[in-house]
């Protein structure tokens, strides 16, 4: 299929906040995006509003406070998409179609049990979770991740394996936490199925501690994928490195390398993907 | 009290009040029997208004001339002083109204207001700081404009002060802080909007009576511009948004008084509560119909609540008003008809809406689930009437209701008294110096607030508010936005405030913040445009008060004028004052300022070894007001005026040097002098500079690197481009020194004078907040 076919579902509930810079980085990678409401899919809506997942060939879920979260950050949306989408959701990504969670959309999709993976297939039940930053608070910062994927996942096929990307981080949890004691069997794991994508690195290149991983993260994990491939939950947002001119040294370096920012490959390595799989 | 003033109406829940016949201590009882807030002329006013009518009012009556003609609502006492100076001003505004509009290009506008929630702030920081974000946002988003950054100007006691020095009933400084800005995370972060720019001022002064002033900044299209008043006849009046209960009942007389030990739990109650995820649909809603051109007129209800908000909505649009408050969705159950009317329950909107857009409008809300309702219609006629089971219980006439009386108050100008000065060779040697002021309070970093704030959501924020490399950021003096995707036109936002020249002259206060605001914006390449404002006083109705407000108001509106500044929109807080004294007068200014190619924005980092460090503007050496005599208690207040020619000439070159590719890093000169300045861009370009004084000329060493003289900047400049440089700025270039090395270095007469690595500056400096804050 062609690029402008590509129909990209961003999906909202109240307090989704971030649904129009992803959709606008979408578009501007020549795809057709649309901001959905979780209602039109679930049909609570006027009937000329209703939506289905089949009509789309990739999900992001964006960045933002779903449902003001008051509970674990992403646990209302993901309830509600389970409720209510459930298996569908799952056969989407089955059928090779690629999510995206940013933020607050990589809370869902670990609140849903899809990420992390370990080469097994998700069950609806949480495995891991998204604890509060080492911190202890909302934070909003520059970091620099590295690219560890060895080509697993559809969303970095453009980048340069080890390659550094400036995606800069907004939130309050994000900090990968597994289960008391088991934490080396899953990076290992992790590493093993490849499903490990982004780890925060400081200017160097090299593997550190607060701030240059943001939140504390094991490991300093920033975004992983899951036994597909098609997935991708990372806490920074690709979607704000879209344009050099939002980087947040850009006049350090100049525009002369031209306008496209880091974020911008995650994108279009998605759209390349699905160009030649539809 | 004479329990008798009170009757049966026949009507559920409300009571008739015999006003008539009422004398001068019975009116006084029962105004404060009914926490009217009124004064004695004023009750005597309404009581008349009710002879003349030849009936009795009801309770709810009077409670809606109560709130319409407190302080807060209706300006009384900053009006004719505002009205001469200030609304002249506004003539460059697109549309004037809850907030100002600006033309931005052919077919855009922004707007920008800003507002105090200093009372609530002080009594519960963290829903008083979260609910003035909430009330600002709708201001912006009901002239049809999307709410796109907001500002924070906050003004708090001494981090220091002992728990045993705290007056009665105030609240430790910490404690505010951290709520504070807890509040503007919580609630901006979670609605999506962006917190670009603030300032944070720390004095003994504010001990009793922080101040938490929010601006916002909207984005939109002229021909979407949608007014606050009922002007067609017809209308059906929605109310949309949050439901409506009992907190917040009385804020705006609350606000109009001065705290006292008491108010921290008396008044917890007129603290309003705030639903961030209420308000995001609403928001999205909002601008849903905006766009379908579905909302005739709206406004946000805040100060007064639905009382203070149909009232002035009838009055700008000339008709009449008939509200049915049974149609009122509640929160709670046995709420009395003038609870509801006056209630200041957040996140609602009352809009105007024709009869044949009505049904679309409630789906659209429903869609987004908001609730919303008809409460009631537009009518000819110049009347507020409000039904109740059946029966009419107001029906006042509209401008007697809205427009309260005006005082001219009287005004006592301040003798300043001059105090011997400590001189300047009793204090620290250089090196001691430097070291003391970097890390004091209201020089070091902010960044332990500034990364609480999501300041780029929306994808807008071209510059950010910190600024340099990855790792190493430092202050940059403005924020940068590009509200449009196919455009490189751009936004540039600061704040400012001089309240400590402000104590001393409160004129030349207020032109020093005018001047800080104008540098902030060209330092990073824009045109200074709009300029929106709080006004924070103690109580007016003492004359020295008086007097400071209404020459800082002459101040602004003089400077704002030279500078061909539009003042569209803006805020006065009165009746801050407390248990430990008055608060300093402050002037929070928060400026838009228009970029003509965000590609060619400046930040404040040095970018690289081997440039020429130039300063730009005039060499003063006193030190009056400044960081340097506030620390070392100097009493020295003979600073140097601004001169607005000056400012003006060059603001204008620097936009031109600018705009010719010639500066590569920019830094206003402000707290603690050109020293503080220089060092911020070395932190953030983690690049040394070497500093040579001896060209700017005769004093101590001391007094020239710490002087806060204004209208200065600190450019970076390539050798190559310095010719071109001085021939633009004249007289008023001073070539400093070079950038380079790991170190601070400062020469004076072919002789080091000091030298220190940034890294050591730069932790004195960055650690100051998190010493006192920790990871609160």
């Amino acid at each position: 299929m062609k690029l402008p076919e590509i129909r990209v579902a961003v999906l909202r509930i109240e307090g989704t906040n971030m649904a129009e810079e992803a959709a606008a980085a979408a578009g501007a990678s020549g795809a057709a995006a649309e901001l959905i409401h979780l209602k039109q899919l679930e049909g609570r809506c006027p009937p000329g509003l209703r939506r289905s997942l089949g009509d789309y060939h990739m999900v992001i879920l964006p960045g933002g406070f779903s449902a003001g979260d008051y509970v674990r950050a992403g646990a209302i949306f993901a309830s509600r998409i389970k409720s209510s989408l459930g298996q569908e959701f799952l056969r989407f990504i089955d059928d090779g179609h690629p999510v995206l969670g940013i933020c607050n959309g990589f809370q869902v999709l670990v609140e849903l049990g899809i990420l992390p993976a370990g080469g097994e297939k998700g069950e609806l039940l949480p495995k891991a979770a998204l604890t509060t930053n080492i911190s202890t608070r909302y934070e909003c910062r520059p970091a620099l991740l590295k690219n560890v994927n060895k080509g697993h996942c559809v969303f970095t096929r453009r980048i340069r394996p080890g390659g550094i990307l400036a995606v800069p981080t907004a939130h309050a949890e994000g900090k990968m936490t597994f289960p008391p004691g088991k934490t080396d069997e899953w990076f290992a794991r992790l590493e093993e199925m490849d499903e490990l994508v982004f780890r925060y690195v400081d200017r160097s290149g090299a593997y550190a501690g607060y701030p240059w991983n943001p939140n504390g993260s094991v490991y300093n994990i920033a975004g992983i994928t899951d036994e597909t491939g098609f997935v991708l939950g990372m806490m920074p947002h690709p979607e704000r490195t879209y344009w050099r001119y939002l980087h947040s040294d850009w006049t350090r370096a100049g525009l002369e390398g031209g306008m496209e920012g880091d974020g911008r490959q995650l994108f279009d390595s998605a759209f390349d993907y699905i160009v030649s799989k539809f | 009290m004479n329990g008798t003033l009170f009757e049966e109406s026949g009507i559920q829940g409300v009571m008739r009040v015999r006003l008539s016949g009422a004398g001068e201590r019975e009116l006084a009882s029962l105004n404060d029997q009914m926490r009217l807030g009124m004064s004695s002329e004023e009750m005597k006013r309404v009581q008349s208004y009710f002879r003349g009518l030849g009936r009795e009012p009801t309770d709810i009556e009077l409670h809606s001339i109560a709130q319409a003609w407190s302080e807060h609502c209706s300006y009384k006492t900053s009006k004719p002083v505002l009205r001469r100076f200030v609304f002249p001003l506004a003539k460059r505004a697109y549309a004037v109204g809850d907030a100002g509009v600006m033309e931005f290009d052919d077919s855009h506008v922004y707007s920008l207001k800003m507002e105090s929630h200093n009372h609530p702030s002080a009594i519960e920081p963290y829903g008083g700081a979260g609910t003035g974000i909430g009330g600002i946002v709708r201001d912006i988003l009901c002239m049809g404009t999307k709410p796109v950054a907001l500002a924070d100007p906050l003004f708090f006691g001494d981090l220091d002060t002992a728990l045993s020095e705290l007056p009665p009933g105030d609240k430790h400084p910490k404690y505010l802080l951290a709520g504070v800005v807890g509040g503007i995370r919580d609630y901006g972060n979670r609605i999506g909007v962006p917190t670009v720019a603030g300032g944070v001022w720390f004095d003994d002064r504010y001990l009793s009576n922080c101040l938490v002033n929010a601006a916002c900044i909207g984005f939109g299209r002229k021909d979407k511009i949608v007014g606050n008043g009922f002007r067609h006849k017809g209308n059906a009046i929605v109310i949309a948004g949050g439901l409506t209960g009992r907190d917040g009942i009385h804020g705006v007389n609350f606000a109009s008084q001065i705290l006292t030990a008491g108010s921290h739990e008396s008044d917890r109650g007129a603290v309003q509560l705030g639903d961030p995820i209420t308000k995001e649909p609403l928001i999205n809603a909002v601008l849903q119909l905006v766009e379908e051109g579905a909302i005739d007129s709206m406004k946000d209800l805040g100060g007064g609540g639905l009382s203070a908000v149909v009232g002035e909505m009838a009055l700008s649009g000339g008709h009449a008003a008939v509200i049915d408050i049974d149609k009122m969705p509640l929160r709670e159950t046995g709420m009395l008809p003038w609870e509801i009317w006056v209630s200041e329950s957040q996140e609602r909107m009352l809009l105007s809406v024709s009869e044949k857009n009505l049904k679309h409008v409630l789906d659209v809300f429903d869609f987004w689930d908001v609730r919303a309702s008809k409460i009631g219609r537009v009518e000819s006629g110049s009347s507020v009437v409000v039904m109740h089971a059946g029966s009419r219980i107001v029906d006042l006439d509209t401008s007697f209701f809205v427009k309260a009386p005006e005082y001219n108050r009287p005004m006592q100008k301040r003798k300043i008294e001059r105090p011997r000065v400590k001189p300047i060779d009793m204090l620290d040697g250089l090196n001691r110096m430097v070291e003391r002021i970097i890390s004091d309070i209201n020089v070091a970093s902010r960044d332990w607030i500034v990364h609480m704030y999501d300041y780029e959501v929306g994808g807008r924020t071209v510059v950010k508010p910190l600024q340099g490399a990855t790792g190493t950021l430092s202050h940059g003096d403005a924020s940068v936005l590009k509200p449009l995707r196919d455009s490189w036109s751009g936004l540039a936002i600061a704040v400012s405030s001089q309240p400590w020249i402000s104590a001393v002259d409160p004129y030349q206060g207020a032109v020093a913040a005018v001047d800080e605001l104008c540098r902030q914006l060209t330092a990073v390449g824009a045109k200074p445009d709009a300029v929106t404002n709080c006004l924070n006083f103690a109580n007016p109705e003492k004359p020295g008060v008086m007097w400071e407000f209404y020459e800082s108001v002459r101040g602004m509106a003089d400077a704002a004028a030279r500078m061909n500044l539009c003042l569209p929109s803006g805020n006065v807080s009165f009746y801050n004052d407390g248990e430990h004294g008055p608060i300093l007068p402050s002037i929070a200014l928060t400026g838009v300022g228009l970029v003509d190619d965000v590609r060619r924005s400046v930040t404040s980092d040095i970018k690289r070894d081997g440039s020429y460090l130039y300063l730009i503007g005039k060499q003063d050496n006193r030190l009056g007001c400044s960081e340097l005599s506030r620390i070392y208690s100097t009493g020295d207040i003979d600073f140097a005026p601004v001169e607005l020619n000056r400012l003006h000439t060059l603001s204008s070159a620097l936009n031109r040097a600018m705009s010719e590719g010639l500066v590569l890093s920019c830094h206003d000169v402000s707290q603690g002098g050109i020293l503080t300045g220089a060092a911020e861009m070395a932190f953030g370009g983690d690049t040394g500079v070497l500093i040579d004084t001896t060209d700017l000329g005769k004093g101590d060493i001391r007094a020239k690197l710490f002087s806060e003289a204004p209208t200065r900047w600190l450019v970076e400049v390539s050798p190559r481009n310095s010719e071109r440089l001085q021939s633009i700025f004249g007289q008023n270039a001073t070539l400093l020194g070079t950038t380079g090395s790991s170190k601070i270095t400062i020469m004076e007469e072919s002789a080091v004078k000091y030298s220190e690595e940034i890294a050591y500056l730069r932790r004195l400096w960055s650690q100051p907040l998190w010493d006192r804050m920790g990871s609160s």
